[in-house]
């Protein structure tokens, strides 16, 4: 491939691949700012190494995801975690009324929460699936068995029910209390 | 919200994770370009200065008399003193055709003393101070014949019958160093205290008879 060829497919990786990339590492981390970071670092690392992967989509979510697990292991990750920002901007439910608005902010944690509690590839397989990775690609991103990541993937989606679930009971002990 | 299953079905996970979804922050593909090439840039200008400075530095030592040259011989010389022990000969001439190479050389402890067994009926002994690690007498310009016998603080030298002249090279951060001739003391060197039985040359060695009258 040449310099124009591949400059052009390079374009195109990341006209069809950044959103996408992007909103993966941000449900993986649940931090919009430094998923960003990520995601562009990703394309900067593809753009210098000057040739295309084989398998373009598990390259990218492979180099992002192994990013963001540094990441998260850094002291200073956990720092930032403390001093998370108060409200957030989220793309869903734009107009809602104000009891549903507590009810969707108070889902929106629960869902954030039990990710964060989930086991790193667990989470992962959740989140790629989601965005329609084929089960060879699923394999190819987490370095899994291809023909183990079915049952991955079930017991991933049964995990994350379990502990949204005890998170949302931790949830309303308090109120019962009251 | 859940079904009965033991996990969520597929559209009410695809909600759930879609509302903790954050916009996508807008990124041009030629700002991620530039950043690539900058970082590439810098990676090559890094590669290519510590190829110049290797280049370089391999230059330098090869010109005799260069700061790189004189750097890289005393380093050598520091790495084969902290290599050798301090009486190990480093180098010993045979064949009494091959003057030029003939002598001894090694790494000093805190005192060296060299003694000339005989006193010769001509030859001279140049001493000179240098930025060495190790002792270096050497024999020039005569075909007689003299033996180095290497002791725990020096070297004793016969040189019975030997009109040879020689040179005597001591490392400046030598401490104390006597050099004898038929037992007399010609030379010694005693922290700062220098003396010497013969005649300073301009660059700073000393130059002395072994033959008779080297004590005036």
């Amino acid at each position: 491939m040449n310099a124009y060829a591949f400059d052009a497919a390079f374009r195109a990786a990341f006209a069809s691949r950044y959103a996408e990339l992007f909103r993966v590492v941000d449900r993986y981390l649940g931090d919009a700012s430094l998923a960003g970071d990520i995601a562009q670092e990703t394309f900067v690392r593809l753009y210098n190494r000057g040739t295309m992967p084989d398998d373009l989509r598990a390259w990218l979510v492979s180099v992002a995801l192994n990013q963001a697990r540094d990441e998260q292991r850094s002291q200073s990750r956990r720092l930032r975690l403390l001093r998370r920002r108060a409200p957030e901007e989220h793309m869903g439910d734009a107009a809602l009324a104000p009891d549903e608005e507590v009810l969707s902010a108070e889902r929106r944690s629960l869902v954030r929460r039990a990710l964060v509690i989930l086991p790193a590839r667990d989470r992962a397989l959740l989140l790629l699936r989601e965005e329609g990775y084929s089960y060879r690609e699923l394999a190819l991103s987490l370095d899994i068995l291809e023909s183990s990541v079915g049952t991955l993937l079930a017991r991933a989606k049964v995990a994350f029910r379990k502990v949204y679930e005890s998170q949302q009971r931790e949830n309303i002990k308090p109120l019962e209390r009251a | 919200m859940t079904n009965s299953q033991e996990y969520f079905d597929d559209d009410e996970l695809s909600g759930m994770l879609a509302s903790i979804d954050h916009p996508v922050p807008p990124l041009e593909v030629g700002a991620v370009i530039r950043r690539a090439r900058i970082r590439s840039g810098r990676r090559s200008a890094l590669l290519a200065a510590a190829a110049l400075i290797m280049v370089a530095s391999i230059a330098t030592a090869t010109v005799p008399g260069s700061l790189g040259r004189r750097y890289l011989r005393e380093w050598l010389d520091r790495r084969s003193a902290s290599r050798t022990p301090a009486v190990a000969v480093q180098a010993r001439g045979d064949g009494a055709d091959d003057a030029a190479s003939r002598g001894i050389a090694f790494a000093p402890g805190p005192q060296v003393d060299i003694d000339f067994k005989w006193e010769q009926s001509a030859g001279a002994l140049q001493v000179r101070w240098a930025d060495v690690a190790k002792v270096m007498l050497s024999q020039t310009g005569s075909q007689s014949d003299a033996h180095y016998a290497l002791m725990p603080n020096g070297v004793i030298v016969d040189n019975a019958g030997s009109r040879a002249s020689y040179s005597l090279v001591l490392p400046r951060t030598l401490e104390r160093a006597r050099v004898r001739v038929a037992g007399k003391v010609v030379l010694s060197k005693e922290g700062q205290t220098l003396s010497c039985a013969g005649v300073h040359a301009d660059t700073g060695s000393c130059v002395i008879e072994v033959g008779a009258g080297h004590s005036k």
